[in-house]
């Protein structure tokens, strides 16, 4: 079997995928698009998409916020979806390998910011110069090699790896292919805990009860819990603005210091 | 010294931003934020994100440097402890400078500094969050010579590190 | 795309010139992300963003452009979604300073930006990761794991069709509305009351999921007394999705102490090893 067309694909789903990471934010990097990207172009769509499913609650609370990755779960989910497909192997093989290679593409991806970091005072320059068809030629430039590096990345993983990834899924012996299907189970707390992180504060602790509440007890859907969820948003943020709007405006930099000093030194 | 009520003086480009004022003000247990700026006092918009992005609970207050003065060296302010936050040197220097001795700051942390404002060419990379010109770094010398010294530490979970040794 | 003849207050003559402005900005304001750097995160394509805008304002190659575009070199770094309501905000800023030719103080178009970028991030990355994006996910997976197209369709549509209304009308508003209206609205809370609310329905999302998501149960049988016993049944009996629950607890209470995911990533693997050789799961109940 030949790696190259297959190569090819997985480069061109990994380009597609870091570009609608980026570009309007799309959500390209959620594991449940990138496993579905890939299943289209590697021509087993169904896969994909159940595959992305079972990595995206496994990274259900990695977020990259400010540029700033802790793991690249796009990436891991690009490979570890080519993998499981390329190789038909179950999914808890595509979750344990989508580990190692996320934190390959953090460092991957580190590299590159360090070079575009390299490249903003030539922006400068350029402009001091007052040239700005250089300041537009460079910028064309760093996208465009964003861009090719993912593809390059994709096609070398898949291209040099998949034999060698081949020989390792075959050689894993039944108990640990188990517990890794048991560990695939559980990893999605990890996210989950990892959004909660994000949301906490002791005030709202008893909606999270609720939520969990309503699913394990009554047995609703995802669907009926936003929809609650939704209502009970709205009214916590009409009672919010009506007490806002109670309180009287506190004086702001306009008023005589000695309310400052006041408003400073009492509790 | 009965106790110190400024825990921190801490520079920052962004002064409150984030989870780092939160993750300080928690850290320190501080009952005030000061931000201390000629220029921003006089910037509702700028007071009101600063006042916005503080932390729910402490009070947050921005004064020019003469009227933070006026506060931090009143008797009253021994039983607080108050978080300072600045973004220019030269200011750091005054409040410094005008503070009473036993109104010294626990601990002088310069965490992030000089991307802001004006491009890097000319400035030395002290850290990855910390760019000085020449000028600021002899303040900075200076002021370690005054025995004001000054730590770079940008979250409490990171280790601190003297000034002194990087620039 | 006609010459400068046209004025520097061409934005919004007209309809057809104001639909150009808006459409512009929205295409190019999406590759914000793009030369993201160490030193001055999205600064560079912040300025690239306002390029062609500039250059109208203040007319090609002149030395006023290009000390625009320098000024807008400076760190920026905001959730993507917030950043075209700040980028509009500046070009009617950058409008003003051309209209009133000095009087206009310049250092207030970067003071702005600085002032804005950190509660926008606050709001939007609450807003997008915290509630949009739980959502869209809670709701689409579940069709995901039976490997229909409905589940990143539903995904997808969920998720952007918000993130681009906000980017289209936040720069409407913030073309038009000017600063005064960004004061009224952090000093009146509103900014506080929309993170808080989005909050709340984050965390029944992410309640609702762990019930949901997170698989593990014991599938531990034996016969003691001529009964078989089932330790899940028994578990069951406590309370529905106890160990889920108690997982996820765990895992928030550590890592809220010390940020370690990876830590706990490979704590759960060891667990999920040596639960499945003792026989307490992953046999066949």
């Amino acid at each position: 079997m030949t790696m190259i067309w297959p190569a090819f694909m997985v480069g061109i789903a990994l380009t597609i995928q870091k570009w609608g990471d980026w570009y309007g934010s799309l959500g390209f990097n959620r594991p449940m698009v990138a496993g579905t990207i890939v299943g289209i172009l590697l021509g087993h769509p169904a896969e994909g998409i159940t595959i992305g499913a079972a990595l995206e609650l496994v990274y259900l609370g990695s977020i990259s916020l400010g540029g700033v990755m802790p793991q690249d779960f796009g990436m891991g989910a690009v490979f570890g979806t080519a993998f499981g497909i390329l190789l038909s192997s179950k999914t808890s093989v595509a979750i344990a390998l989508s580990l190692p290679i996320s934190m390959l593409g953090t460092l991957v991806y580190q590299l590159f910011k360090i070079w575009a970091t390299a490249l903003v005072p030539r922006f400068e320059t350029h402009l001091k110069e007052h040239n700005i068809k250089k300041f537009n030629r460079l910028w064309q430039i760093q996208r465009a090699v964003y861009l090719l590096m993912w593809f390059l990345m994709g096609f070398i993983g898949i291209a040099a790896g998949t034999s060698a990834i081949k020989s390792l899924v075959n050689a894993i012996p039944k108990p640990v292919m188990s517990s890794l299907t048991v560990a695939a189970g559980m990893l999605p707390a990890v996210g989950i805990a990892l959004l909660m992180i994000t949301l906490w504060n002791n005030k709202l602790a008893p909606w999270f009860f609720l939520g969990f509440a309503i699913v394990s007890f009554f047995k609703g859907t995802m669907i009926e819990v936003a929809f609650i969820g939704v209502c009970i948003a709205v009214l916590v943020g009409i009672s919010d603005l009506s007490k806002n709007k109670q309180k009287p405006s506190t004086p702001e930099g306009g008023s005589s210091e000695s309310s400052v000093e006041e408003d400073f030194f009492n509790d | 010294m009965i106790s110190t009520m400024i825990k921190m003086l801490r520079i920052d480009d962004r002064l409150i931003h984030g989870q780092v004022a939160v993750v300080w003000s928690k850290n320190l247990n501080v009952s005030r934020i000061i931000v201390i700026s000629d220029s921003i006092s006089k910037n509702e918009i700028q007071k009101s994100a600063l006042k916005m992005a503080a932390p729910e609970n402490i009070k947050t207050f921005i004064q020019p440097v003469d009227e933070a003065l006026k506060l931090l060296n009143d008797p009253r302010a021994a039983k607080l402890s108050i978080l300072v936050v600045m973004n220019d040197p030269k200011e750091v220097r005054r409040v410094l400078e005008g503070l009473k001795p036993d109104a010294k700051p626990e601990t002088l942390d310069l965490a992030n500094y000089g991307r802001i404002v004006g491009d890097l060419e000319g400035k030395h990379k002290i850290t990855d969050t910390v760019y000085l010109t020449d000028d600021e770094i002899r303040i900075f010398k200076d002021l370690s010579s005054e025995n004001f010294k000054f730590i770079y530490q940008p979250l409490p979970s990171d280790t601190a590190k003297a000034l002194d040794d990087l620039i | 795309m006609t010459d400068q003849v046209q004025k520097y207050d061409s934005f919004l003559t007209d309809k057809h010139t104001e639909k150009q402005f808006y459409r512009k900005l929205f295409w190019r304001q999406n590759w914000l992300m793009f030369c993201t750097s160490y030193t001055k995160q999205q600064a560079v394509t912040y300025s690239w963003t306002l390029e062609p805008f500039l250059e109208k304002i203040y007319g090609k190659d002149t030395p006023e452009f290009y000390s625009a575009m320098l000024r807008h070199q400076t760190f920026f770094n905001t959730t993507p979604m917030m950043a075209p309501f700040i980028m509009a905000l500046n070009l009617s800023m950058e409008r003003e300073n051309h209209d009133t030719k000095g009087k206009f103080d310049v250092t207030s178009i970067t003071a702005i930006k600085s002032a804005l970028m950190g509660p926008f991030a606050g709001l939007g990355d609450s807003v997008q990761q915290g509630a949009l994006r739980i959502i869209a996910t809670g709701i689409a997976i579940g069709f995901c794991q039976k490997g229909m197209w409905l589940g990143p369709v539903l995904f997808l549509l969920i998720y952007n069709i918000p993130n681009f209304l906000i980017r289209w009308y936040g720069a409407k508003l913030g073309y038009s509305v000017g600063q005064e209206f960004v004061q009224k609205a952090m000093a009146n809370g509103i900014f506080k009351t929309i993170t808080n609310a989005v909050s709340v329905l984050g965390l029944m999302m992410i309640g609702a999921m762990t019930a949901q998501y997170v698989t593990f149960t014991s599938t531990f049988v034996t016969k003691a007394a001529g009964q078989t016993f089932k330790l899940q049944a028994v578990l069951d009996q406590i309370l529905p999705g106890l160990l889920p629950l108690v997982l996820v607890l765990c895992c928030f209470a550590y890592l809220r102490k010390k940020n370690r995911p990876v830590r706990v990533l490979v704590a759960i693997l060891v667990l999920a090893f040596v639960l499945t050789f003792l026989g307490l799961t992953g046999g066949k109940a």
